[in-house]
């Protein structure tokens, strides 16, 4: 048997299929790190992501059997861990929606991106990874997710279109959107 | 669409593809004689690379994490599926059921059909041929000469094997050729009486 560093993604998880137990280490060695900053972008809570993380390698365990060659193992595994993180935001943004307890007088809320702030009052000065994290925050989500896996994760339009399950014409187009605003909101640094 | 717009509009792609991009020659070229535009591109390589910045990795020990909750999950499937073995076999008991009592239903179906095409051939039961008692019937083995023949002998052995053991051949010889059953008489008459004077 080839030594697993050297299999492709795909042969990695056909041999889990068959029962080898480490090739499930392997694949969480290759993908641990991409998924979690893809998933850390979007939820940008450090221990939530990581619980993330966790129940997508569960379920990579889980439904590892249901995997078939016909999709590359990438695009699979994004799909999972997208789903999630959408299922978690939806279950965020109900909880900082619904929010019916008063507050106690010294007891502060949590600050959450404000997308009327002035652009260039939040990302003024010289262009830092703060002030880039800073304004992909203040993105949609919608938008926010297509550019971590175009820019960031460096997914094709056509592997984008099927973790998002969106046809191909609405990635381009929220990809050219989200860039566009990025390049407004950074463009005072960006210019210097 | 002028040059500078369509290079405008390609320069992500570009500054992703490189030369692999479908335009870059042309790019390559417009980017050399426009200010504008090689000044963009510059801005968005930098924006691009403020992007990459912001990959992250997974914190420490996560993988020990996982495998802590990986060996729950794999305990708890186990445990499924050590508690699961009554459910297949309950199943395959019913299925067993199923098809007993179907194969039933098909064998008296079969059955059914193979005695209504015996009686339109015309079949009748034993009993009313008179042949069921044809086979046990005494008379049939009486009646043979050679059956008798052989009784007689079976019988005579008999009497030689308890009384005429110390006799001489020729009463056996006699006995052997005998086949009518008043010679058979004859002979144990004198066979009687060759033994009583040898009593006395």
């Amino acid at each position: 048997m080839p030594d697993l560093k050297n299999l492709s993604d795909e042969d990695v998880i056909l041999a889990l299929q068959e029962g080898r137990m480490e090739c499930y280490d392997e694949l969480v060695r290759r993908y641990k790190d991409r998924l979690f900053s893809f998933i850390n972008q979007m939820v940008r809570n450090g221990q939530l992501s990581e619980d993330i993380l966790q129940d997508t390698f569960i379920r990579l365990y889980q439904h590892r059997m249901s995997y078939r060659t016909i999709a590359r193992f990438s695009t699979w595994i994004y799909t999972i861990a997208a789903n999630l993180v959408r299922s978690q935001m939806r279950k965020l943004s109900r909880m900082t929606t619904v929010d019916l307890e008063p507050r106690e007088s010294g007891e502060r809320a949590i600050e959450l991106p404000d997308g009327a702030r002035p652009v260039d009052e939040q990302v003024a000065g010289k262009m830092t990874v703060e002030k880039v994290r800073a304004a992909m925050d203040l993105l949609p989500d919608e938008f926010r997710e297509v550019i971590i896996l175009r820019e960031i994760e460096e997914l094709s339009y056509e592997e984008i279109v099927e973790v998002l399950e969106l046809p191909l014409g609405t990635v381009k187009s929220r990809i050219n959107r989200a860039r566009t605003r990025l390049r407004d909101m950074l463009a005072a640094d960006l210019m210097e | 669409m002028t040059d500078c717009q369509f290079v405008l509009d390609s320069l992500w792609d570009w500054l992703a593809e490189g030369d692999l991009h479908p335009e870059a020659h042309r790019i390559n070229h417009h980017l050399e004689q426009c200010t504008n535009c090689a000044q963009e591109a510059g801005a968005l390589r930098s924006l691009r690379s403020g992007l990459k910045d912001l990959r992250e990795t997974a914190p420490r020990g996560f993988e020990d994490r996982l495998q802590v909750r990986l060996n729950e999950v794999r305990f708890a499937e186990r445990q499924s599926t050590r508690s699961a073995p009554g459910k297949p076999a309950g199943l395959a008991a019913r299925r067993i059921n199923v098809w007993a009592r179907r194969f039933t239903l098909v064998a008296a179906g079969a059955a059914a059909v193979l005695l209504v095409s015996l009686i339109r051939s015309g079949f009748t039961p034993l009993e009313q041929q008179g042949l069921a008692e044809a086979p046990v019937d005494p008379p049939a083995r009486s009646e043979s000469p050679a059956a008798g023949s052989n009784l007689a002998q079976d019988r005579v052995g008999l009497l030689e094997d308890r009384e005429y053991s110390e006799q001489d051949s020729m009463a056996s010889e006699s006995r052997d050729s005998v086949s009518q059953p008043g010679e058979r008489e004859a002979l144990h008459r004198a066979s009687s009486g060759t033994l009583e004077s040898g009593q006395d």
